[in-house]
Parts: C-alpha cells; sequence; structure tokens
C-alpha cells in the first residue's frame, strides 16, 4: 500500500510536471524574429523573467530623410526619451502567456505617434500571428497580421 | 457623552494626519548591478540583463513597501569585457512580476565615444515606486554592437537611488 | 529501485529542460521567411492624419442673424421671389452626437459602423405672431437628424483601395416621444477609388449621391490627405464636403482650418398634409477655423470658430412622400424660399480618438 502511495504520487507528478513543461513550449513559440505585413521593420520577441517582450532590430529605412541620421523615438510622451534609437526599441512590452495559443496583458508602441496601445497575441500557425492593438475595449483597435523569419538555408 | 464625541474626533483627526505624514529620505549605497548577455553575440541589438530585489540595499528596518517616492539621479554604465565590442548605444530599462517595462534611460553613441557612459535618465519616474515594491525587479540593458563576439558580454550599471518612505 | 533516486531525477528533468536553452542569432538582413510573407496591404491611414474619432459628443451655437421667408406659393428654380416676413432668429444650435465603431479591422479590410444624432433648436421673434406657418413651426419645434452610417475600407493591394460608404438618415422635426414615417428616410452613398502611393499621401475620386447641401444630388468626389515630410503641414480634403489644411502644433494639439458642407433634408410635420411630406431643405458652407487637443489618455478636445454662409434653405412638398431628383439644372417646383443671413458659429466637443 505504502508503495502504491508512492507511485501514485510519483506518476501524479510527471504528470503535472509535463503538462507545465508543455505549457512552457507552447509560449515560448511566441519567441523569435517576426516581421509585420508593411515590412518596414523586423522585430526579435524574447522572454525575460517569464514575461515576453519584443523589439525593433531591422528598420527598411533606417535613416530619418529629414535629419538624416537613423531614426530615434522622435515621437515619445517623454521629452528624454526622443533620442532612445529605434534600432533595439522595445515596442512589445509585457506579454504573458494566457493558453490557448494566446499572449495577453501586453502592450505595443506605435513610433509613428508615439501612442501605447493594449494589445493581444494570437499564433494562428507556427510562422503567423495575429497581433491586436486596441484602446479599452478589443472593438476599438485592428489586427496586423506578423510573419515568422528564420535564417536563410535553415528550413 | 459629549467628551466622547470629542475625544473621538480628536484620535479621528490624528489618525488622519498621521496617515498624511511627510516622506522622508533614506540613504543607499550606490546600487551596483552587473548584467550579462550570454553569448554567442551578433552584430545588431542584443539584450543584457539581471534580477535583483532592491530590499537587499534598503536600510534594515525599511521595507521597499515603505517607499513612497522613487528615482533614479545617476546611472553609470561600464563594460566588463573590454576585449569585447564597443556597444554603439545602450537602452536602460527596469521591469517587474506584475508591472510593466518601462524606460529608465539611454546612452548615445556620441555620449560613447567619448568615453562618457552616464545614462541620460527619462524625466517620468513615477513608474519606479510600484516596480521597487514588486516581489523582485529585472534590470535590461539592450544595446547594439557593431561585430559579432562569441561570447558572454557583461554590462555592469551602477545605479544612484534617491528613495523617501512614510514617515 | 531506490525512491530518492526516482524522486530526485523527477525534479531533476526542469533543470535539463532550462540547460538546453539557446538561441542562434543571425545578421537580420540574413533572414527569410519560415513559409511565406505576410501580404502588404495599403494602411487606411497616413503619417499625420488628424485623430480618428470612435466617439465624439460636441455642441454647436450660432450667433443671431436674419431669417427672410417668401410665401408658400410655388417658384421655379431660379425665380425671384419677395419677402414676405423678415425675423431675427436669436439662438440657433444643439447637441450633436456620434459614434463610429470598428466592426472588423485588419490589414487586409476595416469595416466600421456607426450612428448620429443632431439637433438644431431655433428661437425666433415674433414667430407666432407673425402668422407665418414656416417660421411658427421652425420655432416650436427642433429639427433632428438620426442616422446609421457604415464604411469599408478595401485595399487591393499595397498602393490600391477602395472605399465605400452608406448612411440612412431620419431627418425632420419629431421628437423622440413622437416619431415620423420612416418611409422618409434619406439615404446616402460614396463610392471611391484610391492610392496611397507613400506613408504620407494618399488619394481617392469617386462619386456620392448626397444630401449635403439640402436636397438629393449626385457629384464627384475627390480625396486628397497629405502631410509633409517634417510632419508638420497637410490637407484633408474631401472635395467638395469638406477641404482642410492642418498644422501639427505639437503631437498632441493640431490646428485645421478651411470648411465643411453641412445640410440635410427635413420633413416638417406641422406642414405635411394629405399624405405629402413638406421638407425643408438647408445647407451652409461653414469656413472654420479647429483646434484638436488631447486632453488625458486618448480623450481629445475639439474646438471650431467660423461662419455659417447659408448655401440654400427651400421647402420642397414631395408628393406622396416620394423623393426625386432635382439637380442643378431640374425645374421642379419649388414650395417657398428662405434666406438666412451669414452668422458666426462656434462648437465644442470631446472624443474618444484613435491616432
Amino acid at each position: 500500500m505504502k508503495k502504491f502511495k508512492i507511485l501514485a504520487i510519483i506518476f501524479v507528478g510527471l504528470f503535472l510536471l509535463t503538462s507545465m513543461v508543455g505549457d512552457s513550449e507552447d509560449a515560448d513559440k511566441l519567441v523569435g524574429v517576426w516581421e509585420p505585413s508593411n515590412k518596414k521593420i523586423k522585430v526579435k520577441i524574447d522572454k525575460i523573467s517569464g514575461k515576453y517582450y519584443g523589439k525593433i532590430v531591422w528598420l527598411r529605412e533606417p535613416i530619418d530623410p529629414v535629419t538624416g541620421k537613423p531614426k530615434t523615438d522622435k515621437n515619445n510622451p517623454d521629452e528624454s526619451l526622443k533620442d532612445v534609437p529605434l534600432k533595439g526599441f522595445r515596442m512589445l512590452k509585457d506579454f504573458v502567456y494566457s493558453g490557448n495559443g494566446e499572449w495577453s496583458e501586453g502592450t505595443i508602441y506605435d513610433p509613428q505617434n508615439g501612442s501605447t496601445y493594449s494589445s493581444v497575441i494570437k499564433l494562428k500557425d507556427e510562422n503567423t500571428l495575429d497581433i491586436r492593438g486596441f484602446i479599452g475595449l478589443k472593438t476599438f483597435g485592428r489586427t496586423d497580421v506578423w510573419k515568422r523569419l528564420i535564417m536563410k538555408n535553415k528550413k | 457623552m459629549k467628551y466622547f464625541f470629542k475625544t473621538n474626533l480628536l484620535v479621528l483627526v490624528v489618525i488622519v494626519f498621521w496617515g498624511c505624514g511627510e516622506s522622508e529620505p533614506i540613504q543607499t549605497d550606490l546600487q551596483k548591478l552587473e548584467t550579462i548577455a550570454v553569448g554567442p553575440l551578433f552584430e545588431g541589438v542584443n539584450t543584457a540583463t539581471v534580477e535583483f530585489d532592491i530590499q537587499k540595499i534598503l536600510p534594515t528596518g525599511v521595507k521597499k513597501e515603505q517607499l513612497t517616492e522613487v528615482r533614479i539621479k545617476g546611472i553609470q554604465l561600464s563594460l566588463v569585457n573590454t576585449e569585447a565590442p564597443t556597444p554603439n548605444s545602450f537602452t536602460v530599462l527596469l521591469a517587474s512580476p506584475n508591472t510593466s517595462m518601462k524606460e529608465c534611460g539611454f546612452l548615445k553613441e556620441e555620449s560613447i565615444k567619448i568615453n562618457n557612459y552616464k545614462v541620460s535618465l527619462a524625466e517620468e519616474q513615477e513608474f519606479l515606486v510600484e516596480i521597487l515594491q514588486d516581489k523582485m525587479q529585472t534590470l535590461v540593458i539592450d544595446f547594439n554592437l557593431e561585430g559579432d563576439w562569441y561570447d558572454d558580454l557583461s554590462v555592469t550599471a551602477a545605479i544612484d537611488w534617491e528613495l523617501k518612505i512614510k514617515n | 529501485m531506490n525512491i530518492k533516486v526516482l524522486l530526485f531525477s523527477f525534479f531533476l528533468v526542469p533543470l535539463l529542460m532550462v540547460a538546453q536553452d539557446e538561441e542562434d542569432y543571425s545578421m537580420y538582413d540574413d533572414l527569410e521567411y519560415a513559409d511565406e510573407g505576410a501580404t502588404t496591404f495599403a494602411s487606411p491611414k497616413i503619417i499625420g492624419l488628424s485623430p480618428n474619432r470612435f466617439i465624439n459628443v460636441a455642441w454647436d451655437v450660432q450667433s443671431p442673424y436674419t431669417m427672410n421667408t417668401s410665401d408658400t406659393i410655388g417658384y421655379l428654380p431660379d425665380a425671384s421671389w419677395e419677402i414676405k416676413e423678415s425675423s431675427n432668429v436669436n439662438y440657433t444650435g444643439g447637441l450633436r452626437l456620434n459614434a463610429n465603431i470598428p466592426i472588423i479591422s485588419r490589414n487586409n479590410i476595416v469595416w466600421q459602423m456607426g450612428a448620429n444624432y443632431m439637433n438644431t433648436n431655433f428661437s425666433i421673434d415674433d414667430a407666432d405672431s407673425s402668422g407665418d406657418p414656416i417660421l411658427s413651426e421652425l420655432n416650436r419645434t427642433s429639427l433632428s437628424t438620426t442616422g446609421l452610417f457604415t464604411t469599408v475600407f478595401k485595399p487591393l493591394n499595397d498602393k490600391q483601395f477602395l472605399i465605400f460608404q452608406g448612411q440612412a438618415d431620419y431627418n425632420g422635426n419629431y421628437t423622440f416621444t413622437d416619431f415620423h414615417s420612416f418611409g422618409l428616410t434619406k439615404y446616402s452613398a460614396a463610392v471611391l477609388w484610391g492610392k496611397r502611393p507613400h506613408d504620407r499621401l494618399q488619394w481617392a475620386i469617386g462619386a456620392s449621391r448626397t444630401y449635403r447641401v439640402g436636397e438629393l444630388n449626385y457629384v464627384p468626389i475627390i480625396m486628397y490627405n497629405w502631410t509633409s515630410k517634417k510632419e508638420k503641414w497637410g490637407t484633408e480634403i474631401l472635395f467638395p464636403a469638406k477641404a482642410n489644411g492642418k498644422y501639427w502644433m505639437n503631437k498632441n494639439s493640431l490646428i485645421m482650418f478651411g470648411y465643411e458642407l453641412e445640410g440635410g433634408s427635413y420633413h416638417l410635420e406641422g406642414l405635411s398634409n394629405n399624405g405629402n411630406s413638406f421638407e425643408l431643405r438647408r445647407g451652409a458652407v461653414r469656413p472654420r477655423i479647429e483646434w484638436n487637443r488631447k486632453l488625458v489618455g486618448f480623450f481629445w478636445l475639439n474646438a471650431q470658430l467660423g461662419t455659417r454662409i447659408n448655401y440654400g434653405f427651400t421647402y420642397d412638398e414631395l408628393e406622396n412622400g416620394k423623393e426625386f431628383f432635382r439637380g442643378f439644372f431640374g425645374q421642379q417646383e419649388i414650395a417657398a424660399f428662405s434666406s438666412l443671413g451669414t452668422s458666426l458659429y462656434g462648437l465644442v466637443g470631446i472624443s474618444f480618438v484613435s491616432l
């Protein structure tokens, strides 16, 4: 009886562990380099302390045509942060995996107007994301399709 | 009976004023945090992080939940690996499990070229109280490398905090 | 088996998982799609466009002016007419509500539906004592517009797009406890085809069925939205309905200057007999300066100051309530005329917007 109880504990523990591992694997499917549908930037999503963040790692037009210098976050509402380079800028923040291929509680920043929107991400398939930015209710928002990028010759 | 009401009113007034007590500054040492970006690192944007708990530098008897005002007076960055390529920009951010990640400051290429590693700080810092009161904090440093580096890269941040607690 | 070894290995497994974690970086120019790229579609917005209002509440008011009214004897459209009554209109104004809600908002299609309500009260001196039925009716009641509309923006590719808008307006001097026939609803529509050559320019041409200047008309439309390289100056034109220049003082404050056409056809219940609909066809041109300013978050203030110039204030009797098309050249009889002196106007509103 005692041996049976110990075995039962082990099996339950292993079951819970595999569920957690499975969940963790699903959550980490967001990690990688992605490209929005306008193809103007590439965003690298990584995990820091259990949450997911995305930073701009490439810009199609990296130079500001007015200043002739690398683009910066000139529309940031905080004057002191207007010179932060856009390359490396964290435009996706604080996403938490909520199960079923969805990440929520995050925000997406639009450098074109300095606005931060609430955001949710849904994994449509292994290589496609629907990212929705919204204000207050999800209705007041817009969804964009992002595609995964990988290193060349490594399919 | 009249003394009963007067006494209770007096107690209430004392409680209200006690609750609205002034904040007082507390002294802390310069906090040195070593962030690490795990290699191999390639040309472009990379990230170094470290987790910490502000409680460790607070004076004995002071709890981080007592913090009412927090400002960063200064952040000085330094590279641990002197052989590694020098990044041409840094952005410093703070995050914690139950708050949003926020930019605290950045370092421009022009400053780095003249060996000035003092970070330009964000003006708005009201978010820091909530971050420091959380169970733990993560310091994030995003930096842009101009060349490849096949090893880890560490950036040390010396943070000079200005902290106030409720009396 | 040693149970301690089993339990230890049970806890070791997650550590092994973490140790395997490694990322493979590359220069970001050397990336390719995992399967295929997303199709790029023209965005409905350009850089520097004025805030898109989801919900707007405003109050509009005009300064006093003179209203001259003819007899109700029937006139040809270009006939001259004599003033039967001349009155001072002390007050013209009322509430304006507008909601424009996205139903589908994705990169390949945007579909919005909305509703609007506009109310205009008149306070006319000596309206009742004049004996003029039109003045009396306008003074006694208020003009209301309740409308539903839908807009679809469909990008065809990364440069071209189509816009369709349809609208149904229920106009008249009804109240919410006394509705008139819904058969008197007026329908408008517009279709445009356009191009978005780059992030600071979009233009389109099309055609519309409109009541903007009071009576039914079919007019071509030109849209031209442009922002300068420095993202300060620009235009937002939807000709002939409205045309504005704009200047962004900063990211939270926008000045616009131009004009807008306003109007509609309103059923006047008290003057309608024998199943006919006596309708006021009013249209006005409003040149103005508008200031838009962020208040907090996504709430913005908008304030307008300008003049209201009368384009038309005529009356038609619609047989059995059936609409007809006169256009610019038709010779159908006009029941009566009014002319309104030019007035100043002001409007203040608050909007919930998206940039």
